[in-house]
């Protein structure tokens, strides 16, 4: 399985990533999918390089995000891939950065940082 | 899925182009491209250099950007004119952070900073360097190396980026950029990073 993260939903439905060129990006049409149909995200996983990790399920909301750096005069393939995925807990994003290595090796580490100004959150409802 | 470029307004036109990720690299001079930069003074020229100490933008050199203080800026090498988005436009920014995507993506949490060239939270030795983003009200520099212990992508020792709140496939940030030698000698533990995160 390629790099994704994989949705589940409150409606029992769930939602795989998927960037189809020209349209949106999937966390974005997935923000949209909930406010529409009055769903939220009960549990988010993230796999790299076939590594999977998963976050809590029935968090108050959930969060993702795609890291990209760009450093002068070193080519992006020697660059990791760096994307994320948190949960909410009280006024803080938990979150599990996963990471592609240049040589095709995943590693995931831990961090966490203030829900002030994260616009990616999907919220579950109050 | 995306790529993420420095890139300098030089050449015919000019016009924006992609600084080439392997032998190119943005240089701070004197007058003209080679000219040494003496210790203590801002660059008065800025240029894009190739292997072997070519002088890439012949026409039309890069965009200089000189820090005269805080608040004020030049782009002649003389002069000292009040640091806004009106006096300073975006063409004539040093460099240019562009993202681009096969999907309209929103962005947050950009950053862009001046390392040692090895390590992105090592500071730049001997150099003390400016940043400034234009087209977001700001009135002053941010000082992203003092040469001696700040630098690199740590908070606070780096230029934060704005937020873009409309999604677009390219995303732009423009930057300009004032370094000054704190000693002799050329300066090559120095290079300028950026990261951005979109979703």
């Amino acid at each position: 399985m390629s790099d994704a993260w994989v949705a589940n939903l409150s409606s029992g439905v769930t939602v795989v990533e998927r960037w189809i060129p020209g349209e949106m990006s999937p966390w974005v049409k997935l923000m949209e999918l909930c406010k529409e149909n009055s769903v939220w995200v009960t549990n988010l996983r993230l796999t790299v390089c076939s590594e999977t990790v998963s976050l809590p399920s029935h968090a108050e909301g959930y969060w993702q995000i795609y890291q990209q750096t760009v450093l002068e005069n070193v080519p992006l393939e020697k660059l990791p891939v760096i994307r994320g995925i948190g949960h909410v807990v009280e006024d803080v994003v938990k979150i599990l950065w996963g990471v592609r290595t240049p040589m095709n090796t995943a590693y995931f580490y831990q961090d966490q940082r203030s829900i002030e100004g994260q616009m990616s959150i999907i919220w579950r409802p109050k | 899925l995306a790529t993420l470029v420095f890139e300098a307004n030089y050449g015919a036109g000019p016009a924006w182009t992609a600084i080439a990720s392997v032998g190119q690299l943005v240089g701070f001079y004197g007058a003209n491209f080679n000219d040494k930069v003496a210790v203590s003074s801002y660059q008065s020229s800025t240029h894009i250099s190739g292997g072997a100490s070519v002088d890439i933008c012949t026409i039309n050199h890069t965009k200089n950007v000189t820090y005269v203080d805080g608040t004020h800026f030049n782009t002649t090498g003389a002069g000292n004119t009040v640091l806004n988005d009106t006096n300073l436009v975006a063409a004539n920014c040093t460099l240019r952070v562009h993202l681009n995507h096969s999907s309209a993506v929103y962005t947050q949490n950009g950053r862009f900073y001046v390392y040692n060239g090895t390590t992105v939270t090592s500071y730049a030795p001997d150099i003390t360097a400016y940043a400034f983003e234009q087209g977001q009200s700001a009135t002053s520099w941010t000082q992203v190396g003092n040469g001696t212990s700040q630098g690199g992508d740590n908070s606070g020792q780096r230029l934060t980026l704005s937020v873009k709140g409309s999604s677009a496939t390219d995303q732009y940030w423009y930057v300009a950029l004032s370094c000054m030698p704190m000693s002799v000698g050329a300066k090559t533990a120095f290079s300028v990073g950026s990261t951005i995160e979109y979703y």
